[in-house]
């Protein structure tokens, strides 16, 4: 049989399947003492990852005729940076609001933009 | 005036930003004494997470719905349980018009909308939420301090009974037996999760009375995690739920 296109579109190759990534266990040598718990992270400090787009985790987030803003992945002390953020932007406490279990802060109104060039000029 | 004075001797305002911890030392043991004999890092991310119960209650809904088979068997009215003749005339009975007795309005077997064999009750669940409810899972389980590892020996004891899997040198109860009795494990849901499959754990944990799962690392669900008191696993079957889930 000649390999006409029609014949070659009737084989279809096996693409070869890829191996389940297992997790490579790090020389303890090469860990230092803050990479473990206990090092005072989530005391009275927090972090917050960038998405893997490198943007900033806040949203805007439309409820009907409710818009507020949502920053994410907030980890550690979340009381800690609603009382940070209040402070560096002078938003209105009552308008921000915490969910500890999430990691999540909501603040009233669409506050995107600003939110996002505070966290460009405070956090690296 | 004063007001300037004092906002002058305020602390500058600023986000109190810090790295969290990347790895966490968990103790890597010898089976079945449990001793052990090495440390090795493993990521908070998998193995310190905050107990998230919405996350776990929904993984948990996610995999009953999935391990539902569906073979209700209602009757419809197509079923036909009873005969088509009209059970009283039309007119004149002073009572209620009625068809035939085969109606679902009448009390008896028959419903209306029944879901009958075979259906799907199986519901959808986003991977990255069915991951982090098992990193969460095994979390909580390892902060509680109920996750064993197992994977290495002390190589310079020559000891036949230790080994670096799970699994004992002989297939018969009393081993089984032995083991919950030197670790005051009686009355507890054990897990243990291996990296294949291991007979004579099998064979042991199947005969002797008392609670235990012995699970291959790829059949391990949520709620065997949540279920457990106790959890026994071999440190290639963790690399590789690492992997998976993580």
């Amino acid at each position: 049989m000649k390999p006409s296109p029609t014949v070659l579109r009737t084989i279809k190759p096996r693409s070869p399947s890829v191996p389940e990534p297992v997790f490579q266990i790090p020389s303890l040598s090469l860990i230092s003492f803050a990479d473990l718990p206990n090092n005072g992270f989530g005391n009275g400090n927090y972090f917050i990852s960038k998405t893997k787009f490198g943007h900033w985790p806040i949203y805007k987030k439309v409820q009907n005729t409710k818009i507020t803003t949502e920053i994410k992945r907030i980890q550690g002390d979340v009381l800690q940076f609603k009382k940070d953020l209040v402070s560096l932007t002078r938003l209105n406490p009552k308008f921000v609001t915490v969910n500890q279990t999430a990691g999540y802060v909501n603040v009233k109104g669409d506050e995107v933009e600003r939110l996002r060039s505070v966290f460009d000029k405070h956090i690296n | 005036m004063f007001k300037q004075v004092i906002r002058g001797l305020a602390t500058e305002a600023k986000f109190n930003i810090r790295q969290p911890p990347k790895y966490t030392l968990g103790s890597v043991r010898s089976f079945p004494s449990l001793e052990p004999h090495q440390f090795v890092p493993l990521p908070t991310q998998f193995l310190g997470l905050p107990t998230r119960r919405d996350l776990l209650w929904s993984a948990v809904v996610f995999e009953a719905d999935r391990a539902r088979v569906g073979s209700g068997n209602a009757m419809t009215k197509s079923d036909q349980l009873y005969s088509h003749k009209k059970l009283r005339p039309q007119k004149g009975s002073g009572r209620a018009r009625v068809g035939d007795a085969n109606s679902p309005h009448r009390d008896n077997l028959i419903k209306a909308h029944a879901i009958t064999a075979p259906h799907d009750w199986s519901t959808k669940l986003p991977v990255k939420i069915y991951n982090k409810a098992m990193a969460t899972a095994l979390s909580e389980q390892y902060q509680l301090g109920r996750v064993y590892i197992v994977g290495e020996t002390d190589k310079s004891l020559d000891n036949d009974n230790e080994k670096s899997i799970l699994d004992f040198n002989y297939e018969y109860p009393e081993t089984m037996k032995q083991f919950i009795r030197d670790h005051h494990l009686n009355k507890m849901n054990l897990l243990f999760i291996t990296d294949g499959q291991r007979d004579n754990l099998l064979k042991a944990t199947e005969l002797s009375t008392g609670k235990a799962d012995v699970l291959v690392k790829d059949a391990v669900e949520v709620r065997d995690v949540l279920k457990a008191n106790r959890i026994y696993i071999e440190l290639p079957a963790l690399q590789w739920l690492i992997g998976r889930y993580m």
